[in-house]
């Protein structure tokens, strides 16, 4: 195989300078959404198989999302967990699977000579088709589950995100982690599993997602390979609305470390949201640019109270979190989280600075192109407008909406959608 | 443990390697070999790397075909010349105390700057 560098780069470089991306759109024959964009260049294509099986899909089985998925290449079809390894690895090919709150994918990253993508394929076909759920592979991976849960527990950091979640989202899907928890993954069954697979791992709740440089062609029949052998199955129904409650919880969590962990926030937006842009803009200048944001000037630049301050939104099916973090010496917490409200609340009341502004629009759009240089971050994205439904020029758009935004519409946004009295602080440290 | 670990280096000098075993190697490198190059950044380094060293740009386009070449007789030969009791070196790591560690955050607001 000769590629030739120079023009390589060439075609790379002249792709993203031109049109984002070209997302192609269609269905299978069995009704499964494909989003499809070829990149020419390197002979390899990424592929993701996308469900509405995250673990807002848990019910009170805290965790079966999570463990579903880790099951998925532990045995198929005749192979073994081993058997399975050792056929990806043998034509070099990448399978991984995972889940968030919202979704569950399998993914796989193959060469394209036909050879080694077809046995790649049969593969991923065979594990989405035949997962075995086996009693000693299930033990295995409930075993190794439970151990990082309890090792959670050493963590401040993730016992105050484990707070931070369930005091924003109650009895929503959303409240649990996505891991479980060790009460609900103890008493689980290698049938409940099944039952869980059976249900979401459907042709109706499936999307199939394809980057890379293969023909339409070709994309359909992989697509329609993929999806080929699931059950027809049904829909899940619309996971519920998020209640935004018009009160803050302030908590705290003892634990023996000399740092405390903060995370301060509310209930953000939605991937559709309509103020979707004002507020990521205006974000970026609060807390998400870095040691240059205004919570990072504050905490850490005037009065060196932590080594780093952010803010970000997280966007969700449902409304997903606005979160506010640091970590600060124990004795320092009360005064970095004043200053962290007082941030915030100054921010709320008068929006950011017109030059602000116009620095925030000139990093976002200026470094956009690096954000899909690559197929494997270009997937990421193509997923994303999959999944939530966004629309396929998305990608074509975002820096013309990045430039609409105006300090006015930023003020607004952040007005009407955070509420600096009912922040819900999660602190966990030290006295 | 060291005796199998050193095992495993003798069955490579005296034994070939299955041709199953030398394809599914040689698949693997060029799939990183491609999968590599799925950034500007890493094509920039490794062409910049292979001047530094004096090898030339140039030679990035043979390293597959190169590595495709590969027989199990010079993976023995090499095994040979090189993995010699002489010039091993072990590291015994024994387990210490664990002292309470300051937990560092994941620089989640941006990246660090020195």
């Amino acid at each position: 195989m000769r590629i030739s560098f120079i023009s390589l780069i060439l075609i790379v470089f002249s792709q993203t300078s031109f049109s984002a991306a070209k997302i192609e759109h269609w269905q299978t024959k069995q009704g499964s959404p494909v989003f499809f964009v070829e990149t020419q260049g390197l002979p390899m294509v990424d592929i993701r198989v996308v469900f509405d099986a995250g673990s807002a899909r848990d019910g009170y089985q805290y965790g079966i999302a999570s463990l579903t998925s880790a099951l998925l290449d532990t045995g198929a079809e005749n192979w073994s967990a081993d058997e399975i390894a050792e056929r990806f690895e043998s034509v070099g090919a990448q399978f991984g699977a995972g889940v968030s709150r919202d979704n569950a994918w399998v993914s796989l990253r193959s060469l394209t000579e036909s050879k080694l993508l077809d046995k790649a394929l049969q593969t991923l076909q065979g594990i989405l088709k035949t997962p075995a759920f086996n009693e000693t592979d299930f033990q295995r991976e409930k075993i190794r589950t439970l151990a990082g849960l309890k090792h959670r527990e050493e963590s401040p950091g993730a016992l105050a995100s484990l707070e931070f979640f369930k005091v924003l989202y109650q009895d929503h899907p959303y409240a649990h982690p996505s891991s479980g928890v060790v009460e609900t993954v103890s008493g689980f069954s290698a049938e409940d599993l099944k039952a869980f697979y059976k249900k979401y791992y459907v042709v109706s709740n499936a999307r199939v997602i394809i980057v890379g440089d293969v023909s339409k062609q070709k994309a359909m029949k992989i697509a329609q390979s993929l999806v080929a052998g699931l059950a027809a199955g049904t829909k899940p129904d619309v996971l519920p609305e998020v209640v935004v409650a018009r009160k803050g919880i302030t908590k705290h969590i003892k634990f023996p470390s000399t740092q405390t962990h903060v995370l301060a926030g509310q209930i953000g937006m939605d991937r559709k949201d309509k103020d979707y842009l004002s507020l990521y803009v205006g974000n970026h200048i609060l807390g998400g640019s870095g040691l240059v944001s205004q919570l990072s000037e504050e905490v850490r630049e005037k009065r060196g109270l932590a080594y780093s301050a952010y803010s970000y939104f997280s966007p969700q099916f449902r409304k997903g979190p606005f979160i506010m973090g640091l970590q600060t010496r124990n004795d320092q917490t009360a005064e970095a989280v004043t200053v962290m409200k007082n941030t915030l609340k100054a921010f709320v009341e008068n929006g950011p600075t017109e030059k602000a502004l116009v620095a925030a629009k000139k990093n976002i759009t200026g470094g956009f192109a690096m954000r899909f240089d690559t197929n494997s971050k270009l997937i990421n994205y193509v997923s994303m407008i999959g999944f939530y439904e966004l629309p396929l020029d998305y990608l074509d758009t975002f820096q013309q909406r990045v430039e609409a935004v105006t300090v006015a519409s930023i003020k607004d946004a952040f007005s009407r959608r955070l509420k600096p009295e009912f922040l819900n602080i999660i602190t966990v440290g030290g006295e | 443990m060291e005796y199998a670990l050193k095992q495993q280096v003798y069955k490579l000098q005296s034994e070939l390697v299955s041709e199953q075993e030398l394809q599914r190697v040689k698949a693997q490198v060029l799939a990183s070999a491609v999968y590599e190059r799925d950034s500007n950044f890493y094509q920039a380094m490794q062409l910049g790397m292979l001047e530094t060293v004096g090898v030339g740009w140039e030679k990035v386009d043979e390293y597959v075909d190169k590595v495709n070449q590969i027989t199990a007789e010079q993976v023995r030969d090499v095994a040979r010349k090189y993995l010699v009791e002489e010039k091993l070196n072990i590291a015994y790591l024994d387990p210490q105390p664990i002292k309470q560690q300051k937990h560092r955050s994941k620089v989640a607001g941006g990246r660090h700057a020195h």
